[in-house]
């Protein structure tokens, strides 16, 4: 049990947290996959409209790892597969069956399971389809299968803006979660991690045996996996950790005990433009449209995850295969008068020149408005104040653009954590993340 | 809060509706710079933020910059005064507070308008040309460089220096974000060395008229009488002269138009730091490098150095261009350290440059532009250095 204190970062105030309360979410109509959301990943599709599929099955698959399959999270037929520009496929949807069938495989008295040996696990994580919720760092793509971590990492907090309990979504799992560490410890030859936020205790994560936790505290990005794991195994050259969100830790527990791919899952829906932002009981692959269908699509921005690193989906698209949250705010595409100018008293600002310092409102005013124009980058300073991790960020930036990227391996490029705080501060409004995102795509390609 | 009416919604509509004109293919198209800045003027555009992060900061550059020409009020203000009050003290007269501000005013003002008329002018040409936003940095050079001038400057001569800074100190290494060294003292270093009889010197810092002056005004600044006096006993030269520390802190001295008020720069520091503006780093430790400077100084000194060398470190900080330099120059975040680490020892190294330079320079008594342009060249090395200890860090690790 180790307690580590982040001192840099930032808290980005944003009204809509959701109430630490579940809903039973009512059964989805359909259920849909996002094939290009997934990092390095060249999807195959498996299956066209019209066909029947069952919970669990692959639905496509990795082109250049063909073992690695990504699970259908609902059963009926194949509503639409469908394609964006140059035939990228961005969703396939799927009708569920009143009667859903299931993928099955054999299930496993917990201490059979935990008989399994390192090869069996994989085996069974790569069957299951359940390989593809681990990712690797550096870089958060699917690990190989064939690879050994240093460590495996669990998510047990969430502090970014709109945060989801992790604890709410444990409620009653903890003997799947021992099961599931117990399992992922014969994949590594170090420890499995087991990473909480200070005073946001996790029942089932608290009580587990066989791993090693760390409390964080501080700021965002505190309560973000990549940013903690950082500071217990940071990146060395040849060295890989791997990582997963407690809830997928749990779901390998449940596979392992019953035979079939586990789809329900505990989802937040927060922000501005939510009618009640809340935790909702709900299902793999759900949208935001089912969960919240008051929140207008015309006025707000749907982001699947947090609003400093999520994507943004269309309201009736899937949540994220790696995301425990939607975060619904409004997308503010209107000219402010003067705005850069009015003393501010709703705004949100990591400077102090507004008087939003003084008033400290409740509900802060913030849509996904750019606040200003593009101008030349300023090295203010500002960016070293709220990088979580031991990095230069105008160094590392600069490198990239200029497209060193081997000089931007040397000065930290594996370290980002992507938190996204750069580019949320940035009073030049350039988008760093997706400088940071460039660069990454193209040391990966280089390695392949 | 927002101003949103009917009427400015509609105003909206209207540049929209001319943009096509001012964009690539129309009429004016080469204008598109100019329009975009007074757009922006008046709307924060509508853009919304693209890629995975979905909420900015409502900080812009415009805001950025205005903190600083706010921050900048207490000096302008200040100073405006002190050019009337030196004057007419100088004359022997009555010294109201309507008629110092009057005669600041009237030597300030023009000096401000052909700074920002110029300076300006260049701005946008190369934004033109070079088809790029106009940078707002602009606005803060365009106020620093008449502020660091005395207030009998030619305005031709302003002009000239304004241009200088603009051109060769900023645009020919690319624009704001780019520049090596700060684009104000740049202009004043142009016209420092162009011109030097009416940048140094006894009678350019009051403006009078020297046959209208009482007897026995020199017009001399603290530093000058200072860097003329022998031995220890510096403090009495100064008093002797007239000049008290209370004096120097509160600006009551001849000296460049907007840098004479330590307490007006103080006020400035603290709108800076309170907005979280400009670095505190620099802040600290150029005022640290100055103390230690002066220390450095006097134990170095023998008994017949020049009186500078045993002038206190508050007296230092008080007089010639320090507190301005530290507050609004040296924090420029351009052409300053860009790390952390970079920043303490790029101040500290100003602070003890600054008054080494005013101590044994007999060429000028005053050494802050230059310490802080020095600095300013060296300020990539010193992060380089700063980097690549990161780089070491990052390799060592187990």
């Amino acid at each position: 049990m180790s307690e580590i204190r982040m001192k840099r970062g930032w808290n980005v105030p944003l009204s809509g947290t959701p109430a630490e309360t579940v809903v039973e979410a009512a059964r989805p109509v359909t259920v849909s996959v996002r094939p290009n959301e997934f990092r390095l990943v060249k999807p195959r599709i498996l299956v066209k409209e019209g066909d029947r599929v069952s919970v669990g099955q692959p639905l496509f698959q990795d082109r250049e790892r063909a073992e690695v399959q990504f699970p259908s999270p609902g059963g009926g037929e194949v509503a639409e597969v469908r394609f964006g520009p140059r035939r990228v496929c961005e969703e396939i949807v799927i009708r569920l069956d009143a009667q859903e069938t299931w993928a099955e495989h054999r299930p496993h008295s917990p201490a059979d399971a935990r008989a399994l040996n390192r090869a069996q696990v994989v085996e069974m994580m790569l069957d299951s389809g359940l390989w593809t919720s681990l990712r690797r760092r550096p870089f958060s793509t699917i690990p190989d299968p064939t690879g050994t971590p240093a460590g495996i990492f669990v998510a047990g907090s969430d502090n970014s803006p709109l945060a989801a309990s992790p604890a709410l979504a444990m409620q009653g799992r903890d003997e799947d979660f021992q099961l599931g560490v117990d399992l992922l410890a014969k994949l590594t030859e170090g420890r499995v991690h087991v990473c909480l936020l200070k005073g946001k205790s996790v029942p089932a994560l608290v009580n587990a045996q066989n791993c090693e936790k760390h409390t964080f505290s501080g700021p965002y990005p505190a309560g973000l996996i990549e940013a903690q794991i950082h500071y217990v195994l940071p990146h060395k050259k040849g060295r890989e950790v791997w990582y997963l969100d407690c809830q997928d830790v749990a779901d390998l527990g449940e596979f392992a005990r019953t035979g079939r791919y586990p789809v329900n899952r505990v989802v937040a829906v927060g922000g501005e433009g939510a009618t009640s932002p809340q935790h909702y009981r709900t299902r793999r692959g759900v949208s935001c449209a089912h969960l919240d269908p008051k929140a207008s699509p015309a006025a707000n921005r749907f982001v699947s995850g947090s609003v400093l690193s999520g994507t943004q989906v269309r309201c009736d698209s899937a949540l994220g295969h790696y995301d425990a949250k939607f975060s619904v705010i409004p997308e503010g595409d209107d000219a402010d008068f003067v705005g850069w100018m009015l003393p501010g008293e709703d705004r949100v600002s990591r400077f102090r020149t507004f008087a939003s310092t003084l008033t400290r409102p409740q509900a802060p005013r913030m849509t996904a408005n750019l606040n200003g124009s593009v101008r030349s980058h300023i090295a203010t300073g500002i960016y070293e104040d709220v990088c979580a991790v031991d990095i230069l960020p105008g160094y590392l930036m600069r490198a990239l653009h200029v497209g060193d990227v081997e000089e931007a391996e040397s000065l930290g490029l594996e370290d980002c954590a992507e938190c996204g705080l750069c580019t949320f501060v940035c009073p030049s409004k350039i988008d760093f993340q997706g400088i940071i995102v460039h660069g990454i795509e193209s040391v990966l390609k280089e390695d392949e | 809060m927002r101003i949103d009416f009917e009427e400015t919604r509609d105003l909206y509509k209207k540049l929209e509706e001319l943009k096509p004109h001012f964009t690539k293919g129309g009429k004016f198209g080469w204008a598109y710079p100019l329009f975009e800045a007074n757009e922006t003027f008046l709307f924060v555009p509508p853009t919304t933020a693209k890629g995975n992060v979905h909420v900015r900061d409502a900080i812009d550059s415009k805001r950025l910059m205005i903190t600083v020409v706010m921050a900048l009020v207490p000096c302008i203000l200040f100073g405006m005064w002190n050019i009337g009050y030196q004057r007419l003290s100088a004359m022997g007269e009555a010294t109201n507070l309507f008629a110092c501000l009057g005669w600041g005013a009237l030597k300030m003002l023009p000096l401000i308008l052909v700074s920002y008329a110029v300076g300006g002018f260049w701005e946008v040409l190369f934004a033109v040309v070079r088809k790029h936003e106009i940078n707002e940095g602009f606005l803060v050079t365009g106020m620093l460089f008449p502020l660091v001038c005395p207030p009998t400057l030619p305005l031709w001569m302003a002009a000239l220096g304004i241009s200088f800074g603009i051109v060769i100190g900023k645009e020919v290494f690319g624009g704001t974000g780019m520049n090596v060294l700060n684009p104000a003292l740049t202009a004043r270093a142009f016209c420092f060395f162009a011109y030097p009889a009416f940048m140094s010197g006894d009678s350019v810092w009051t403006a009078v008229d020297p046959a209208k002056a009482v007897d026995g005004w020199t017009g001399a600044t603290p530093l000058a009488v200072a860097a003329q006096a022998h031995g220890a006993n510096v403090v009495a030269a100064l008093e002797g002269a007239g000049f008290t520390l209370r004096d120097a802190f509160l600006g009551l001295i001849p000296g460049s138009m907007g840098e004479v008020s330590t307490l007006a720069c103080l006020l400035g520091a603290g709108i800076l730091l309170a907005t979280g503006v400009a670095a505190w780093r620099i802040m600290i430790s150029m005022a640290l490098g100055g103390i230690a400077g002066a220390y450095l100084m006097t134990a170095v000194a023998g008994p017949d150095s020049a009186g500078i060398m045993f002038l206190p470190w508050m007296w230092h900080l008080c007089v010639g261009g320090f507190a301005f330099g530290l507050v609004f120059m040296a924090t420029d975040p351009v052409s300053a350290a860009a790390t952390h680490t970079g920043k303490l020892i790029y101040g500290f190294l100003i602070g003890v440059l600054a008054v080494l330079i005013r101590a044994v320079n007999p060429a000028y008594p005053e050494g802050v532009m230059l310490a802080i342009l020095f600095m300013n060249v060296f300020a990539p090395l010193i992060d380089h250095f700063v980097v690549r200890g990161n780089v070491k860090r990052r390799l060592a690790r187990v």
